[in-house]
């Protein structure tokens, strides 16, 4: 045993450079998987952040919506007769008005005017000036003793240009009963407010005053609030509230306060916000997942490969060693004393290396994601880097294991001939029992899909992720166990190629043809990124299986350049007689590749047909108009008869009605992809005659091209005539039919419910469930279609549904002025993208929002937004190019930290052939020809990567092509570059090296025996 | 056998590690000449300096002072590529330990120094093919080393020395791994290629038996001829 340790010491010493190179290949590997770990954590952790510092201490919401809640005592009297247990209560109103400041005429909406309690409980929030001082509560009624004076949230401050003792007004409605009448009120900065403090973020866009002031301003009697709010405990850092137990006190209340008579709102806010918080930070993080596990993929190559060159350099040793008596347990020790010591140290300045990659990273998310001024630092815990530093020893070591084992068995007698071979033969019964193992799980899972989901060959029992899984894990057991009993029974190559051609062909498959099957976005992304990761592998398998013929051919090639043909012949050779490195290194450049020019082709496919559908898709609407409020004289202005006057480009103005209503489901049996029971959404009712003007469509929205559910001979190709076609008969049916079934897909309206139109892809056809306003009872209603029309997208993160005019009726206190309108769609003669349209827009804003406008001057102001479609899709499409291009961030380290470790792994390999190289020169290989042979090794490895990474880049971009109905795009400057790039880290990963090998003395080489 | 000097060398000496403690004086001044055709076997005990001497022969290694003459050309004056060049056309080398290509079959290890000419590859393949089967490898021309016998690989690395027909074979222990049998067949072998192609061969060896092969013998000890056999036999 000493032995073995004596040898441990004395190799480790002797070694010491070559061990450098492995700790910093592992360091790297490490930093690799430690840093995208951090990225996304730091992510999840600052996005929940923000919005965790936006809501306070507020968990339960019980409102009006802005609409009164009359006798609140009563219901606060009934929460503290229940069992219901809070740690603070407080009551306010809140109006959403705009205010325009009258000597910068400047004019903005969405503003929330809020009357607190003076008494309030500050867990709710406490209130700062500017210095960041506290106001006390005495302070505060000195401050609204005067009703018309007012505290402004610091980002409203900033952006009504307003200071202290600055006019400014508000439209505000007046309650008279039933509905509200807007109104002009006159109102006095006398202070600010900074962003300190709990909620500070829905205190910026604020304007704040006193319970009784709001109560005065609006007409609202003195047992009237809009909304009461609870808090479960009073800090939720120190005694947070599970989300569950949130929802469950949230139900509570529903039947306490009978809220489905009541029309009262009740909502557990905050965990309905983190969960929506959790839904759209998971599509992100599915792209970073997706990323990320190919990079942590090519971080293991790395190690194994790191670790193999390790043992391969030391067979002589091991053959001695073997010889003289020493166990091939012994062996595995020997090796894995030294990864442990290696994985520790790797690990520790990988953590390091991991953090160093994450400050970049995360900094980038800040400006990416969240405010460009934000200078994010990243997140790191205690538990994250002692798991980081297991992770790192595991992989390391885990990495060791196999290369260990390799060494213990080494083929004693061949060593000592002075042949470096490290496999003795093996009985293959392993190999025959994992395939029956394997075929015995495919059909497990198959039969298991079968009892679980009734079908597996159908659409319908592939329209879920896990299905697809489900169905991927069975059909990958199966081929993988035919592969191995035929490896078995025939040859280790067919097995090979048998398991690579199995994930490859059931990733390439499942991309084609069951990827499009899923109608959800999420599901779509998981089913992605798992395809993404099993055609890598297959690839990666299927190449180093073929390597020999691969490499064969390329020699070939070879042959018939000027290059000397020794030269060819023995790298090539070379890279062959080292199959399993040579793989690896071959894998690590097709992850990066793929991980890089699929990014690329993602991000030029989805900016080229975004915004090259986005004339086709506006359906006419070159611009949309949002005004904050019903125009309430409409002898000042007719928006549909007046802004024709104002630019004589203007063709149509039609206005819809919009507002705000609930979507209620039961998530134990909905398949709705709302995070919870009860969403918020955005509600535009249509006419027949909003788009048509007798048969003539004036705005001629199309519908999601994909989701062909509406007819079975759906052609997704065919041109926009048909496209147009079939857009008119979903609005017919939409306005038209109701009772309906269509066989083979999901939408069975048999009961003839409602139809409405989704613009979200949280849902979609074939969902249904109920749709409510405030006081109102229930709608059942079924989704008919998605809509792909920008305009009405425009609905702030919301899903928006369009409505027949008979939900009139079942929304009324929602459309309090109807039939007023609050949105229009304008058509114009302008070029849809070179046009005036801003200008148009700008335009429309000034008639509404400017000193000159006669609503200003006759104070019945409204606040407008007019946008030009195409801009704001270009913002759109600028946002998801950013958040690519921090994909490509990403990606790239995956691409910096894959060419350090090719240098390292090229300079092991020279180090470990150095006899060869020896031999070489006694032979009469130039200096130039051993530095040729040792490029042309990488340099073909890199190219067959720079090949498969393309090709897996191109089948997965052309499954999103599939998906969305897109027209692949390839950018093929940038994939020039990637593959100059990749092409250009072989070269100088291979050069010095090679370098360094020609510099070697032939007459020590020879001696030299590892 | 020529009276042509092929080889010669003036006051050679090698020193290894060169000021400091490990200093090793591996060659102290040596002077041979070595005739075309001739075949010299270099004996000595361990560490004398012999496989020393051949690698600087060879061109393989630098001497520390000292010139060394072939066919009447400085080698060490030339360049490290022109001495690539001169070491490819006119020395062929064969080691103890074989030192063939693992990873090669015993063709491709034998044709390696025409690939690395403007010869085509097929023409390349026939000489390697034609010499093997001189050999007596003709059957086992696409076998990896490990398939072959230690004899059979030290034909092929034989094959390997001879193939570009250098004017001198440089041998550094060339039947060391080998038995009695196999080492006689061996020389055996060179003694034939001597004869017939009148190639110079130089073979550092322990065994008075393979000496015996010869022409003539010189001994070496402590980096310094003791000894340089009569010429010729």
């Amino acid at each position: 045993m000493s032995y073995i340790n004596n040898i441990l010491r004395k190799t480790f010493k002797r070694r010491i450079g070559k061990n450098v190179g492995t700790l910093v290949a592992i360091a790297l590997g490490v930093s690799l998987m430690v840093g995208v770990q951090i990225t996304i954590t730091s992510f999840s952790t600052t996005a929940l952040d923000f919005f965790v510092e936006a809501i306070g201490e507020n968990d339960i919401i019980i409102s009006g919506l802005g609409f009164p809640i009359t006798d609140y005592e009563s219901i606060i009297e009934q929460i503290d007769n229940s069992t219901i247990e809070y740690a603070a209560l407080n009551t306010r109103i809140t109006q959403d008005v705009a205010a325009y400041n009258l000597e910068s005429g400047i004019l903005e909406k969405g503003v929330s005017f809020t009357g607190v309690e003076l008494n309030e409980d500050p867990v709710f929030g406490k209130f700062y000036d500017e210095n960041y001082t506290e106001i006390n509560r005495l302070q505060l009624m000195n401050i609204f003793e005067n009703e018309s004076h007012v505290l402004i949230g610091y980002s409203l401050k900033d952006e009504l240009n307003v200071t202290v003792g600055s006019d400014i007004k508000i439209r505000i409605g007046e309650f008279d009963g039933t509905k509200f009448n807007y109104i002009t009120h006159d109102l006095k900065v006398v202070g600010f407010l900074g962003d300190e403090g709990k909620g500070k973020e829905l205190g910026g866009w604020a304007i704040w005053t006193s319970i009784e002031n709001i109560r005065s301003i609006i007409g609202y009697a003195p047992n009237v609030c809009t909304e009461i709010n609870i808090a479960l405990s009073s800090n939720h850092e120190e005694n947070p509230i599970e989300s569950e137990y949130a929802k469950q006190v949230e139900d509570e209340l529903k039947i306490l306060l009978d809220a489905e008579n009541s029309g009262l709102l009740i909502i557990a806010f905050r965990a309905l916000l983190l969960e929506t918080a959790d839904e759209i930070l998971s599509s992100v993080l599915i792209a970073f997942n997706l990323f990320g596990a190919l990079i942590i993929f090519s971080g293991v190559l790395l190690l194994v490969n790191i670790q193999l060159i390790q043992v391969e350099d030391r067979v002589h040793q091991l053959g001695i060693l073997r010889a003289i008596g020493s166990r091939r347990r012994e062996i595995v020790r020997l090796f894995l004393v030294e990864s442990i010591i290696l994985g520790i140290l790797g690990s520790f300045l990988g953590v390091a290396g991991g953090y160093g990659m994450s400050v970049f990273l995360v900094d980038r998310i800040g400006k990416t994601f969240f405010d460009s001024s934000i200078g994010l630092q990243p997140i790191v815990t205690g538990g994250a880097i002692i798991y980081s530093i297991v992770l790192g020893l595991i992989l390391s070591v885990g990495a060791g294991i196999f290369p260990a084992i390799r060494a213990a068995g080494v083929d004693v007698i061949e060593v000592i001939r002075g042949i470096k071979k490290t496999t003795r033969k093996r009985s293959g019964n392993v190999t025959l029992g994992l395939g029956l193992a394997f075929v015995m799980s495919g059909i497990a899972i198959f039969a298991a899909q079968n009892v679980v989901y009734d079908s597996m060959f159908t659409t319908s029992g592939w329209d879920t992720a896990v299905e697809q899984w489900m169905f991927m894990g069975g059909t990958i057991g199966l081929f993988i166990g035919a592969s191995l009993l035929l490896g078995y029974l025939i040859s280790k190559k067919i097995m090979g190629n048998g398991v690579g051609l199995t994930f490859i062909g059931t990733a390439v498959l499942m991309l084609i043809f069951s990827l499009p099957q899923l109608k959800d976005a999420a599901e779509n992304s998981k089913i992605l990124g798992t395809l993404a990761v099993v055609l890598a592998l297959g690839s990666i398998i299927w190449v180093g299986v073929n390597l020999k013929t691969v490499t064969n051919f390329i020699r070939g090639l070879l042959f018939k350049t000027k290059l000397k043909k020794g030269v060819s012949l023995i790298s090539s050779k070379y890279m062959t007689s080292k199959s399993m490195r040579s793989t690896l290194t071959f894998g690590i450049f097709a992850l990066v590749l793929t991980m890089n020019i699929f990014a690329a082709i993602y991000q030029s496919t989805y900016s080229y047909n975004t915004l090259e559908s986005v004339d086709f898709l506006s359906g006419g609407a070159s611009i949309f108009l949002e005004l904050d409020t019903p125009i309430s004289n409409e002898t000042l202005v007719n928006v549909e008869r007046d802004l024709y006057a104002l630019d004589e480009s203007i063709t149509n103005v039609k206005g819809i009605n919009s507002t705000i209503a609930f979507i209620q489901s039961d998530p134990e049996t909905s398949d709705l992809h709302i995070p919870a029971e009860i969403f918020p959404t955005y509600v535009h009712m249509i006419y027949n005659d909003t788009l048509k003007d007798g048969d003539e469509y004036k705005f001629d929205f199309m519908f999601e091209l994909s989701l062909p559910y509406f007819t079975d001979d759906y052609k997704p190709a065919a041109p926009e005539s048909y496209q147009q076609l079939y857009s008119h008969n979903i609005w017919d049916f939409f306005y038209n039919r109701t009772k309906f079934t269509r066989d083979g897909t999901a939408i069975d309206n048999e009961n003839g419910l409602p139809t409405v139109i989704s613009t979200s892809p949280m849902l979609v056809p074939g969902n249904t469930f109920n749709l409510t306003g405030l006081f109102t009872n229930p709608t059942e209603v079924i989704v008919i279609a998605n809509v792909r029309q920008y305009p009405f997208s425009q609905a702030q993160g919301l899903p928006a549904l369009l409505v027949t005019p008979d939900f009139t009726g079942r929304l009324s206190y929602n459309f309090a002025l109807f039939p007023k309108h609050t949105r229009f769609l304008i058509s114009t003669t302008e070029d849809f993208r070179e046009g005036r349209n801003t200008e148009i827009a700008t335009k429309i804003e000034e008639f509404f929002n400017s000193n000159t406008s006669v609503l200003v001057q006759n104070e019945d102001f409204v606040a407008a937004s007019a946008y030009n479609v195409w801009d704001v899709m270009l913002e759109l499409v600028d946002f998801q190019v950013r958040t690519f291009d921090f994909l490509q961030y990403f990606v790239s380290f995956g691409l910096i930290v894959g060419a350090l470790g090719m240098i390292i792994i090229a300079v092991r390999n020279v180090s470990e052939r150095r006899r060869e190289i020896g031999m070489m020169r006694a032979i009469g290989y130039k200096k130039r020809q051993i530095i040729g042979s040792i490029m042309i090794e990488l340099l073909i490895l890199a190219f067959l990567g720079l090949i498969m990474g393309f090709l897996n880049s191109v089948v997965l971009g052309l499954s999103f092509a599939v998906v969305y109905d897109w027209l692949l795009i390839i950018p093929a400057l940038r994939v020039l570059l990637y593959a100059g790039i990749m092409m250009g880290i072989a070269i100088v990963a291979s050069i010095l090296p090679g370098i360094r090998a020609s510099q070697i003395t032939p007459a020590e080489a020879i001696r030299y025996v590892g | 056998m020529d009276d042509e000097i092929i080889l010669k060398t003036e006051n050679l000496h090698k020193t290894y590690a060169e000021g400091t403690s490990l200093e090793v004086h591996a060659l102290r001044g040596v002077n041979i000449e070595i005739k075309k055709g001739e075949m010299v076997a270099f004996m000595g005990p361990s560490g004398c300096g012999k496989t020393t001497l051949l690698n600087l022969l060879g061109g393989i290694d630098q001497p520390t002072k000292g010139r060394i003459f072939i066919n009447g050309e400085d080698i060490n004056e030339l360049l490290d590529t022109e001495m690539t060049e001169f070491r490819l056309h006119n020395i062929g080398y064969i080691f103890q330990l074989f030192n063939l290509f693992e990873f090669l079959s015993a063709l491709e290890n034998t044709v390696l120094p025409l690939l690395l000419t403007d010869t085509t590859r097929l023409e390349a393949e026939e000489e390697a093919k034609m010499l093997l089967r001189q050999m007596g490898l003709g059957d086992k021309i696409y076998h990896l080393p490990n398939e072959l016998s230690g004899g059979e690989q030290q034909r092929v690395a034989v094959s390997r020395a001879l193939l570009m027909n250098p004017s001198i074979i440089l041998g550094d222990e060339p039947t060391g791994d080998l038995d009695q049998e196999t080492s006689t067949d061996i020389m055996n072998l060179f003694v034939s290629i001597n004869e017939n192609y009148k190639q110079t061969f130089l073979v550092v060896t322990h065994s008075e038996h393979i000496a015996s092969f010869c022409h003539r013998t010189i001994r070496i000890i402590d980096g310094e001829i003791v000894e340089t056999g009569k010429e010729g036999l």
